[in-house]
């Protein structure tokens, strides 16, 4: 079948009409609806700012972790806290941001979220950018499976995600889990010292 | 004499009682003790209207040609993604609706898709006309034939995602409608890719996970240990009754 010729008239100014006239498709109702309200995606990363959970005594600069081969490439990461690429880039956002540390940086070597595991719910993570300090209080803490990607991607930019490995398999090797801490902004405050 | 005189004050007196009477008019209707009612005066009596002055005609123009019938707008598409984000894998629902907002009718309406390489259809559906997937091409066409005034036609393609996602990169359709008077519209839709797991943070077991392991094989030494020693002292007991 050859291809159909066609003047292709540009999208109305301000996006096309959506028109769902199917209640059974409410969902994409909502989700287009949302779409339209959405601008586009914001610009930046949260490259260069602080993340500090004083319950564990840490505190590291944020580096982004970008995607390589399909994966996100934790190989520049060390004691740093990377910024998941795709999720949210700042508070209020579309998303919510989510953040990465290793468990061990190698074998029997602490990293920065190694005492993750121990935060209870209510303690505070503390998000410090532009002289702002993000307080973000603990609300729920679980482990998920290694491909649960989809539970990285929160539509609240009033929520902050962190994730590291857990449950290490003693036969096989390797941590067969991952931890996430989903944390909720209840506040924002000047930065020490600005 | 005498008599002029008094004739001249006499006049005098009625003139000044005149002038007074006059002057006091006023005041009597005034005073409460002497409520005048107002007779109303007639209403003035309406101005004739003027005649129009007639105005100059209007050099005319050149004639226009006016329009048969209502004026055609393009058909309205919308195209939206059930996921903003998906890995390969995820199962992908595309909506597309196309309405006729119009007064009149759009005849031998055509919507087709290209599909991406990295988006494998699994099933389509819509609720007028036909559609065809050519596989070589990865055109899918719909044939939805005429869409009355009013009308509004959704259309459904489900799929997966497969490993030829490239994340971030997002995965691109666009959605064209036309009609066989080229009213043409487009609708486009992005779903950024993810990756397919969570990262691996942990570069090896971490100090509590070494100190289980040190314990574990310092209990297995022990008990073997034991073992050992029980095994030799039953072996030296049957040598010592021999």
């Amino acid at each position: 079948m050859g291809t159909i010729a066609c003047a292709q008239a540009p999208t109305p100014a301000g996006g096309p009409t959506l028109v769902v006239p199917n209640a059974s498709q409410a969902w994409l109702r909502d989700y287009a609806t949302a779409q339209a309200a959405a601008g586009p995606p914001q610009a930046g990363s949260p490259e260069g700012a602080r993340l500090l959970i004083p319950s564990i005594k840490m505190a590291d600069d944020i580096q982004t972790v970008s995607i390589s081969a399909g994966l996100w490439d934790l190989a520049s990461l060390h004691s740093e806290i990377g910024w998941l690429l795709t999720t949210g880039n700042r508070p209020g956002g579309d998303l919510a941001m989510a953040f990465v540390g290793h468990v061990t940086v190698a074998a029997g070597v602490r990293g920065p979220l190694t005492d993750l595991w121990k935060t209870s719910l209510g303690d505070e993570i503390i998000y410090r950018a532009g002289g702002t300090d993000y307080i973000y209080s603990i609300q729920a803490k679980y482990a998920v499976q290694p491909d649960d990607v989809q539970k990285l991607y929160v539509k609240d930019g009033q929520r902050l995600i962190l994730v590291t490995c857990t449950d290490w398999n003693y036969v096989a090797g390797r941590y067969s889990e991952r931890l996430l801490v989903q944390a909720e902004l209840v506040r924002t405050q000047p930065s020490p010292g600005t | 004499m005498r008599k002029l005189i008094s004739l001249a004050l006499t006049l005098g007196l009625l003139a000044a009682a005149g002038v007074a009477l006059w002057l006091d008019a006023g005041a009597v209707a005034a005073s409460p003790l002497f409520a005048v009612t107002e007779t109303p005066t007639a209403s003035s009596t309406p101005r004739p209207t003027p005649t129009p002055s007639p105005t100059s005609t209007a050099t005319p123009t050149a004639t226009e040609t006016a329009t048969a019938g209502p004026r055609i707008g393009d058909p309205l598409i919308s195209k939206v993604a059930n996921l903003r984000q998906a890995g390969a894998g995820a199962a992908l629902q595309y909506m597309i609706v196309v309405s006729n907002s119009n007064s009149s009718a759009f005849n031998n309406v055509v919507v087709t898709d290209t599909l991406p390489a990295s988006f494998d259809m699994l099933s389509a559906t819509t609720v007028q006309g036909t559609f065809l997937f050519v596989t070589d091409t990865r055109i899918l066409t719909f044939t939805l034939g005429v869409m009355q005034p009013g009308q509004v036609i959704t259309i459904i393609i489900q799929g997966r995602l497969n490993n030829k996602v490239q994340p971030p990169n997002p995965v691109k359709n666009v959605a064209i409608v036309c009609d066989d008077a080229n009213h043409c519209a487009q609708s486009a839709s992005a779903v950024t890719t993810i990756p397919g797991s969570l990262p691996v943070t942990g570069e090896g077991p971490g100090p509590n996970e070494i100190l289980v392991m040190v314990l574990a094989a310092l209990v297995s030494l022990v008990l073997l240990a034991a073992l050992g020693l029980g095994g030799w002292r039953v072996w030296r007991r049957s040598t010592v009754r021999r």
